[in-house]
């Protein structure tokens, strides 16, 4: 198992990934498309005078079974992208894991300390009806935009964020250092 | 509208589509080959997911519960396959 490359002493505060109605709208996708055959089939009378003692009958349970199956496993394909895409956030930086497909993988990080800015968006009626949105941050310097969307609890999320902001900030202000702050990127 | 129905219900029997029809045609080894080409297919999609959640999953409790969803499914999918195959092969 991979292990996330964390400072020594270094906490993790919050792990978010993406809100579950991401997840929901594909399996209402798939579970329409997984009624269709049959829908079709009793539409257009494919399935007349078949008996479930006849051959037949077993072939439309295969047909439908391996259907089911590559829709199962397509659902699981899009729930590892969505699910593993995620934000880390420790008491010191901020890991943004973005998985884009199987095969794209990319993890950056940036100190808690260069945030400048943090954005909370939450459009539409679902979104704030089930507490979830949009979080932009912005750091100083080289002006990197990080955002995050269809995280569950965003506020809390940015709350969680700028008190550690704040501590990060008393901590160097306290041991004289300067934020100079680095950023990674890895490109897998 | 049941009129309606009835008459669009028709027009698949009529043209000599009927699954029955369909399904005589389908040879056993057909079925077969079709298994295992799903079978290589899921296969190969099931090791490359199992490569993510073991490797990036960080040992996620939801991760870990997906996982065992996932196999437990599959692994019945194609038992009823097989099962659908071998009942008269």
């Amino acid at each position: 198992m991979a292990r996330l490359p964390l400072e020594p002493g270094e906490k993790i505060l919050l792990t978010c990934h993406r809100h579950w109605i991401v997840y929901f709208i594909d399996a209402i996708v798939l579970f329409i498309l997984f009624l269709l055959p049959y829908l079709i089939f009793r539409f257009l009378g494919l399935s007349e005078g078949i008996d479930p003692a006849e051959r037949e009958y077993h072939i439309a349970v295969f047909a439908y079974t391996a259907w089911f199956i590559l829709l199962w496993t397509y659902f699981f394909i899009v729930w590892t992208n969505a699910y593993l895409d995620a934000w880390i956030v420790t008491d010191r930086r901020i890991i943004d894991i973005e998985q884009q497909s199987l095969f794209h993988r990319s993890v950056s990080d940036f100190r808690i300390e260069k945030i400048q800015n943090i954005m909370v968006k939450e459009t539409g009626f679902i979104a704030n009806m089930l507490g979830y949105g949009t979080i932009i941050v912005e750091t100083a310097g080289e002006r990197i935009i990080l955002e995050f969307d269809n995280i569950p609890k965003p506020y809390k999320v940015r709350d969680l964020i700028s008190e550690c902001h704040d501590k990060c900030l008393a901590k160097l202000a306290n041991s004289g250092i300067s934020p100079d702050a680095r950023d990674i990127i890895l490109e897998h | 509208m049941d009129q309606y129905n009835t008459q669009i219900q028709d027009i698949a029997p009529s043209l000599g589509l009927n699954f029955a029809n369909l399904a005589a045609k389908l040879s056993d080894n057909l079925l077969w080959g079709v298994l295992g080409l799903l079978a290589i297919i899921l296969g190969a999609t099931t090791v490359v997911l199992y490569y993510h959640w073991m490797r990036y999953g960080f040992g996620d409790r939801m991760v870990i519960f997906a996982q065992v969803l996932y196999t437990v499914v599959l692994i019945s999918g194609f038992a009823v396959m097989i099962g659908s195959v071998n009942y008269y092969g």
